[in-house]
C-alpha cells in the first residue's frame, strides 16, 4: 500500500523557487504523470519524492508515515532515469540481480524473481547477452527490470523513454502499462512529452513555474481545461484561443476587430462574465470549416490558408491577428485560399480571464 | 534536380549509407525519415558535397558534382543546430552568403531580399539583433531565412524544426509550405519526426540502417508499404505487428492458435515467393475495429487501457499476452482486465517475411 501526500511542498535553490508550495495527492496503485515545459518542477519534485533532493519546506507522507528524512534506500522506492545507469560490461541477468543482492537474497530466491521480471518484460532470452550489445530500447526494457525486481512500493520514472527513438518509444510505453497494471504499483513519471502522459496516466498533473497547474484525467485536461496553459500544452494539434472583446456593452467581436456571431445563449453567457476582454477556447475538432453557412449561429469569418493532414484527420489553417489556428476538415479537399466561415456549437462553450489564464 | 546515383559511405566497420539511389524533382519537397543513426544526415551531407561518397555519384541538375566542393554546388544548407554567427546581428547572419566573394550580390539587391524573407518569416522586428539573444523559434527563423536568401537551386535541410517545442514545430511547418508554394524551391529535408514529414513532404524516403527502402507520396507509403521498417515508421501510432507461424492454411500466434485463415490466392501468393513459415502480421490500428462483425474474423481480448488523444481513443487490448491496439473516435466505458471483442478483415492485413522484413501480402 503505498499512497504519496505532498503538503505544502518546496525545494528552493537559492532564490529559484524550483517547487512552490505544491500539494498533491497520488492514490495506491495510482498512475500518475508530472507533465511540463523545461524547467517547470516536475523532476525536482521527483527527486524530492525519492529523497535525493531534501526539501526547503513542507511534508512528504508515505501512507501515514512522514518520510522527509528517511535515507532513498530507506524509502522502498525504485527509480528509472532517462539514462539506464546499467553496468554496460555485465551480462543482463546480473544487472538485474544487483538490487537483490544487495539485499542478500538466497540465489534460488533471486533467479526466481529474475525469471519472473524478464518474463514480464518479455526479455528472457537476453539475460546472457552483455548490455553494451543491446539497442536503447531492450537497455531500457532491463533498466524498468532492475527496478522492479524488488517489488517496490513506488515506482518513479524520470523521462525514462526521452533517449528513444519515436517508434521505439511507443513500444516501451506499452510495456509500461502493461507493467504497472500487472504489478499494480503506484508510479510517479515525469515528461514533458504531453502525448506520453496522455497515453499512459491514470492522473495528469499539470505544471509549469514550480506549481501545480491543474490536475485532472487525461479526458478532462482535453475536453475542459481549467487553464489557458493546460489547453496550449495537452492536444497535438493544440486548443485554439480567441481574444474577445465586448462592444458596446452588448456585442461580442474578436481581438482584431471582426465580427463572430454568437447564439443568443453564448452571448448572454459572454455578457455576464461581466469582462470587457477575455479568451474564447475551443478544439479544433469542435470548430469546422464551411464555405456557406446554412443558418448556423455561430461563426466567424476565415480563409484557410492550407489543409494539413495529422494522424489521418484533416485540419484546415487559418491566421487571425497573425496567429496561426486550426479547424476540421470533414473530407479531403484542397480548399487552400479558400474564404468560408469557421463554424462552432460546442454545448460546453469554454471563456477564459485574459490575465490569469484560469476559465471563467 | 538532385540525383543521388548508387552512393555508399562507411565510417571505419559501420556502414552508413548502402548503396542509395534517389532522385528529387524541380519543386519538389523530398523528405527523408528515419530514426536516429539510419543515414539521413549523411546522405544529406553527401548532397551537399560535405562528405565524400567512397561509391557512387551526385547529380545536381544533370551535372555531376561529385567531385565539386559545397561552395560551387548552388545549394543552401540548414544544419541542426543553426550555426549562427553570434557576432553579427540577425541582418548580417542573412546577408551573410550573399556577400561572399562567390555571390557578391550588391547591397541594394541584399536589402531587399533580407527584408522580403525576414517579413515572410516574422522577423523583421529582430534585425538589429545579436543572434545569441533570440529564442529557439526565432533563431531558428533566422536559420531558414538566411538558407532561403540565396535562392539557391537546391536547399538542404538537417532536421530544421526538431529543437522546436511542438507549438512552435506546428506553426512553422505552416510557414515552411506556404514559403515553398510562393518561392518553388526545391528541398531536400531531413528528419526523424514523422508529424514534420508527413506534413510537409510531397514524397518521403525511408531510411534504416543505412538502406533506403522506399520513396512515394505519405498516402502510398501508409496504403502500400514495401517492408515492414516502412510500416512501422510511417504510421503514427505505428503499426501493430504480431508474430506469426505458418501451418498449413492458417498464420498461427504463440505456436498453436489460429490467427487468420489464409484463402487459397493469399496461400499462393506467399508460396510463389518464399517457403519460409515465419511471417510477421501488420496490422493498422485503424483496420482494427471495436465490437464483433458477420463477415470478419472475431476476437476476444482483456482491456488494458484507453488513450484519450482528443478525437481519437487508442485502445489497448492484451490477446493472448500479445498487444493489440486500436484507434476509434468512439468512448470505451470499461476498466482494466474487463473482456473487450475486436474484429479485422482478413483482407486488412500485411504479411512481412520474418527474416529479412519484405512484404509477402
Amino acid at each position: 500500500m503505498a499512497q504519496i501526500r505532498l503538503e505544502n511542498l518546496s525545494k528552493y535553490y537559492g532564490k529559484v523557487k524550483a517547487v512552490d508550495e505544491i500539494n498533491l495527492e497520488i492514490k495506491d496503485n495510482e498512475f500518475v504523470v508530472f507533465l511540463g515545459p523545461s524547467g517547470c518542477g516536475k523532476t525536482t519534485t521527483l527527486r524530492c519524492v525519492a529523497g535525493l533532493e531534501a526539501v526547503t519546506g513542507g511534508n512528504i507522507y508515505f501512507g501515514d508515515r512522514r518520510v522527509n528524512d528517511f535515507e532513498p534506500a530507506d524509502r522502498n522506492i525504485a527509480m528509472v532515469f532517462q539514462h539506464y545507469a546499467l553496468y554496460p560490461h555485465l551480462k543482463v541477468h546480473r544487472n538485474i540481480t544487483f538490487p537483490l543482492k544487495a539485499e542478500k537474497m538466497p540465489p534460488s530466491e533471486r533467479k526466481k524473481k529474475v525469471k519472473e521480471v524478464s518474463k514480464l518484460l518479455g526479455i528472457e532470452n537476453l539475460l546472457h547477452r552483455r548490455i553494451s550489445d543491446l539497442p536503447d530500447g531492450d537497455k531500457q526494457k532491463v533498466a524498468l527490470a532492475r527496478a522492479i525486481v524488488r517489488t517496490p512500493e513506488v515506482l518513479l520514472l524520470d523521462e525514462p523513454l526521452s533517449a528513444l527513438d519515436e517508434v521505439f518509444r511507443e513500444q516501451m510505453r506499452i510495456e509500461f502499462l502493461k507493467i504497472q497494471k500487472a504489478l499494480q504499483v503506484t508510479t510517479v513519471y515525469v515528461t514533458h512529452d504531453q502525448r506520453e502522459a496522455m497515453m499512459l496516466a491514470d492522473k495528469i498533473v499539470v505544471m509549469n513555474e514550480g506549481k501545480i497547474v491543474e490536475t485532472g484525467n487525461p479526458q478532462n485536461l482535453y475536453e475542459e481545461p481549467q487553464n489557458l496553459f493546460t489547453g496550449y500544452f495537452i492536444g497535438s494539434p493544440g486548443m485554439n484561443f480567441f481574444n474577445c472583446r465586448i462592444k458596446g456593452g452588448r456585442d461580442v467581436v474578436l481581438g482584431n476587430g471582426e465580427d463572430i456571431s454568437f447564439s443568443e445563449t453564448y452571448r448572454q453567457k459572454a455578457l455576464s462574465l461581466s469582462k470587457v476582454d477575455f479568451v474564447f477556447g475551443i478544439r479544433p475538432e469542435y470548430l469546422f470549416f464551411k464555405e456557406k453557412l446554412n443558418g448556423e449561429p455561430n461563426y466567424f469569418k476565415i480563409k484557410l490558408v492550407n489543409v494539413e493532414r495529422i494522424h489521418e484527420i484533416n485540419y484546415g489553417n487559418f491566421y487571425l491577428g497573425g496567429d496561426l489556428y486550426k479547424c476540421f476538415i470533414s473530407n479531403g479537399e484542397e480548399l487552400g485560399g479558400r474564404e468560408g466561415f469557421a463554424v462552432f456549437n460546442d454545448p460546453k462553450i469554454l471563456f477564459y480571464d485574459t490575465a490569469s489564464g484560469k476559465i471563467l | 534536380m538532385l540525383q543521388l546515383k548508387n552512393v555508399s559511405k562507411s565510417f571505419g566497420d559501420v556502414q552508413a549509407v548502402a548503396n542509395l539511389s534517389l532522385e528529387i524533382q524541380e519543386r519538389e519537397i523530398f523528405v527523408l525519415l528515419g530514426p536516429t543513426g539510419a543515414g539521413k544526415t549523411t546522405t544529406l551531407k553527401i548532397a551537399a558535397g560535405l562528405i565524400k561518397p567512397d561509391g557512387g555519384q551526385v547529380f545536381i541538375v544533370d551535372k555531376d558534382v561529385t567531385e565539386i566542393p559545397p561552395a560551387f554546388r548552388d545549394i543552401s544548407f540548414v544544419f541542426e543546430g543553426y550555426n549562427l554567427f553570434h557576432i553579427y546581428n540577425v541582418y548580417d547572419n542573412i546577408a551573410f552568403a550573399l556577400r561572399s566573394k562567390l555571390m557578391q550580390v550588391d547591397e541594394a539587391e541584399i536589402d531587399t531580399r533580407v527584408r522580403a524573407f525576414s517579413k515572410e518569416l516574422h522577423i523583421e522586428h529582430l534585425l538589429d539583433r545579436p543572434t545569441g539573444t533570440l529564442s529557439g523559434g526565432e533563431t531558428q527563423r533566422v536559420a531558414l531565412a538566411r538558407a532561403l536568401v540565396r535562392k539557391a537551386s537546391l536547399n538542404l535541410f538537417d532536421e530544421p524544426l526538431s529543437n522546436l517545442d511542438l507549438k512552435l514545430r506546428e506553426e512553422l511547418r505552416v510557414e515552411f509550405k506556404e514559403l515553398h508554394k510562393k518561392y518553388h524551391s526545391t528541398i531536400f529535408y531531413v528528419t526523424h519526426d514523422h508529424d514534420s514529414a508527413v506534413s510537409v513532404a510531397d514524397r518521403i524516403g525511408i531510411i534504416y540502417g543505412g538502406v533506403l527502402h522506399q520513396i512515394d507520396t505519405p498516402e502510398n507509403l501508409i496504403e502500400n508499404p514495401n517492408h515492414i521498417t516502412v510500416a512501422t515508421l510511417i504510421n503514427y501510432p505505428t503499426i501493430n505487428i504480431i508474430n506469426c507461424a505458418l501451418e498449413n492454411h492458417s498464420l498461427l500466434i504463440n505456436r498453436q492458435k489460429s490467427l487468420i485463415e489464409l484463402t487459397s490466392p493469399q496461400l499462393d501468393k506467399i508460396r510463389s515467393q518464399t517457403s519460409e513459415k515465419e511471417f510477421q502480421v501488420g496490422l493498422k490500428l485503424k483496420s482494427v475495429k471495436l465490437g464483433k462483425a458477420k463477415d470478419n474474423l472475431n476476437f476476444s481480448g482483456k482491456l488494458l487501457h484507453t488513450e484519450y488523444q482528443g478525437y481519437n481513443k487508442v485502445v489497448n487490448i492484451d490477446y493472448e499476452g500479445m498487444p493489440i491496439r486500436l484507434i476509434t473516435n468512439e468512448v470505451v466505458q470499461m476498466d482494466y482486465g474487463e473482456q473487450i471483442d475486436f474484429n479485422f478483415s482478413t483482407k486488412d492485413i500485411f504479411l512481412f517475411s520474418k527474416s529479412n522484413g519484405m512484404r509477402i501480402l
